[in-house]
């Protein structure tokens, strides 16, 4: 049967690839934005997701995962003793300096206990993390690699404050552009010697029965004792959503984000608005005719909206595919590129809103061409 | 309505066209009758008001007084678009001086379109979309574009389209204006064809004279009034 709909979006293809080109390029846009922002949000946490504690302690005032003001290892080794506490252990968790002769660049130093069953490298393919053991050594993530190729291990590179030797390479542990070296608590404590014995946070299991109120409420009657300094507890979902905030608002990405995806939907809005108000003005003629045999508004309304249905949904196609390439190279170059089913589906519907929203004032002037028209006086 | 083979007449119908300062009579107070299977001229200069009389039989146009007896029901002034619309796809067949095609349709896909605005995808539809375009000797051209057709062979897809759902009425607006004379007089004979066969009556605003030889009646208009009702003397009886 005739499709009227189909046939006729079809019969200008100069018109229709053009169309359908600048949607892609739009939805490419608002994806890979998207695709972004849910891969550096969920690589920031990414260690938070691995590490197995529920519950976090760091210092007043740091709230997020990446800031990391020390705690003294006294206060660490009380309230590991604290009694409906299973397990705690110290973390660091910090931004360092990675120098070589030739070159310095910043990584994130992550210092744990080597006995932990809870925390730990992963991915290592070269060396083993026993050989953490040795003082002052460190594995590092290969994305090191771009900015110092030759280096090979058994290097000694300087981080921070230490002289330190590399026993190993691991992958997929970096945030963005800055490389996770990993070692032992007491080797990474040498980064930064003036703290004394300190850690940035403390991954505690609660025992059944204690929740985190009342361990909250159990430090601050230490602090006011004196007996610790004071203390901030978070849920391992709380850090995270605040580490996350931080970095939509204070790291620029939610500004930088919210721009391309602004700019994405705009240049949507502006070429379904002018496509559809050509077409209409093209085919006032046609349209007229459909009404003077018969046509109902609910049948020019198919047609209409109709083709922006296929239009977006032909560009979401190739939009998506797009941003699965990009977003592959993207990765590859260290932007990591997370899409997901729910953002994508999200982002169509969004742009089927836009679509329709678009193209009323083109479907109102169809209701309003006088089916008289196609007499000619 | 009381003759049982009129099918359509006009009481007291006029249109005015309210330009602000000056409101325009387009058609003056006029009453029309046309008979079943009837094929009459509306015959007249420029400005005589014919587009507007048959725009108001074709119900494209509501009256600004009188009423239209046709189909079953009253329709005037006050008669809801919806209801206009609904009738016209059902009963009322238009025929264009400009064939006025779907240019992205074939042939028989502008026949079927009748079906598909219709919501009337019944069985057998397409062999009788086909079986009319054959009947207007379209048969062979089924699959091609308009802009691949003569202007003879559009308005005859245009006459399929505006037969397809048998209609009562067909008006058509200077049907021939576009065409020359042999494919004038085809087309004339296809009206007469179409109304004896089928009882379809027709309504031709045109300036042809040439098309006189398929009219039963010859309707003349001059500054929006009936003038008269004349039977054509060419018509072959």
């Amino acid at each position: 049967m005739v499709n009227l709909t189909i046939r006729d979006l079809f019969h200008q293809k100069g018109k229709f690839i053009m169309v359908i080109l600048g949607l892609s390029v739009s939805m490419f846009l608002v994806q890979y934005s998207a695709g972004m922002y849910n891969g550096v949000l969920v690589q920031s946490t990414d260690p938070l997701d691995r590490f197995e504690f529920n519950v976090w302690v760091k210092t007043e005032g740091d709230d997020h995962f990446f800031t990391g003001s020390p705690i003294n290892d006294t206060t660490y080794e009380i309230i590991k003793k604290m009694s409906d506490i299973e397990e705690a252990e110290r973390l660091i968790f910090t931004g360092a300096n990675f120098e070589t002769e030739d070159y310095v660049v910043d990584i994130t130093l992550i210092g744990y206990e080597l006995d932990s069953d809870r925390i730990e490298p992963w991915d290592i393919y070269k060396g083993d993390v026993d050989d953490l053991e040795d003082d002052n050594t460190i594995i590092v993530d290969e994305s090191i690699l771009n900015n110092f190729p030759d280096l090979r291990v058994g290097d000694k590179v300087d981080v921070g404050e230490a002289e330190m030797e590399i026993v190993g390479f691991c992958r997929n542990t970096k945030f963005m552009f800055n490389s996770y070296a990993w070692a032992s608590i007491e080797s990474a404590q040498n980064v930064a010697p003036y703290y004394g014995n300190w850690s940035t946070s403390i991954g505690v299991e609660l025992e059944d029965g204690y929740d985190i109120d009342d361990f909250e409420d159990d430090l601050d009657e230490m602090y006011d004792l004196e007996l610790i300094e004071e203390l901030e507890v978070f849920t391992k979902e709380e850090l995270k959503e605040n580490t996350h905030t931080m970095i939509i608002n204070e790291g620029g990405l939610g500004g930088a984000i919210y721009i391309l995806v602004g700019l994405g939907f705009f240049v949507a809005m502006i070429i379904i608005t002018v496509v559809m108000y050509q077409t209409i003005q093209e085919k006032i003629p046609e349209f007229g005719t459909l009404k003077a045999i018969g046509a109902s508004k609910n049948f020019l309304n198919k047609i209409l909206l109709g083709q922006v249905f296929i239009l977006i949904t032909l560009s979401f196609i190739l939009g998506t595919v797009l941003a699965f390439i990009f977003g592959a190279l993207g990765g590859s170059a260290g932007i990591p590129i997370l899409l997901d089913v729910f953002s994508s589906i999200g982002i169509y519907l969004a742009y089927l809103g836009v679509g329709i929203l678009c193209s009323l004032f083109s479907v109102s002037k169809v209701h309003r061409i006088d089916p008289a028209i196609v007499f000619k006086g | 309505m009381g003759n049982n083979n009129v099918i359509i007449k006009l009481e007291d119908i006029s249109k005015d066209y309210d330009l602000g300062e000056v409101v325009v009579k387009a058609l003056k107070k006029s009453n029309l009758q046309m008979k079943e299977g009837e094929v009459a001229l509306l015959m007249g200069p420029s400005g005589a008001g014919k587009t507007t009389l048959l725009s108001i039989m074709g119900l494209l146009l509501r009256p600004t007084t009188g009423k239209i007896y046709f189909a079953d029901k009253i329709y005037d002034k006050k008669t809801r678009q919806k209801i206009l619309t609904d009738t016209r796809r059902k009963s009322i067949g238009f025929i264009f001086q400009a064939f006025n095609l779907v240019k992205s349709l074939t042939v028989v896909q502008n026949v079927e379109i009748m079906y598909k605005i219709g919501q009337l995808e019944k069985m057998g539809y397409k062999e009788k979309c086909k079986e009319i375009l054959e009947m207007l000797n379209m048969g062979h051209r089924l699959d091609h574009l308009p802009k691949n057709l003569s202007g003879g062979e559009r308005q005859r897809v245009a006459i399929a389209r505006a037969l397809i759902n048998d209609p009562e009425l067909i008006m058509a607006d200077e049907p021939t204006g576009n065409l020359d004379s042999e494919n004038g007089r085809i087309i004339g004979e296809y009206f007469q064809q179409i109304a004896k066969e089928r009882g379809t009556t027709i309504l031709i605003a045109t300036h042809d004279d040439r098309l006189k030889f398929c009219a039963d009646r010859i309707i003349r208009m001059e500054d929006g009034s009936i003038l008269n009702h004349e039977h054509s003397r060419n018509k072959d009886e």
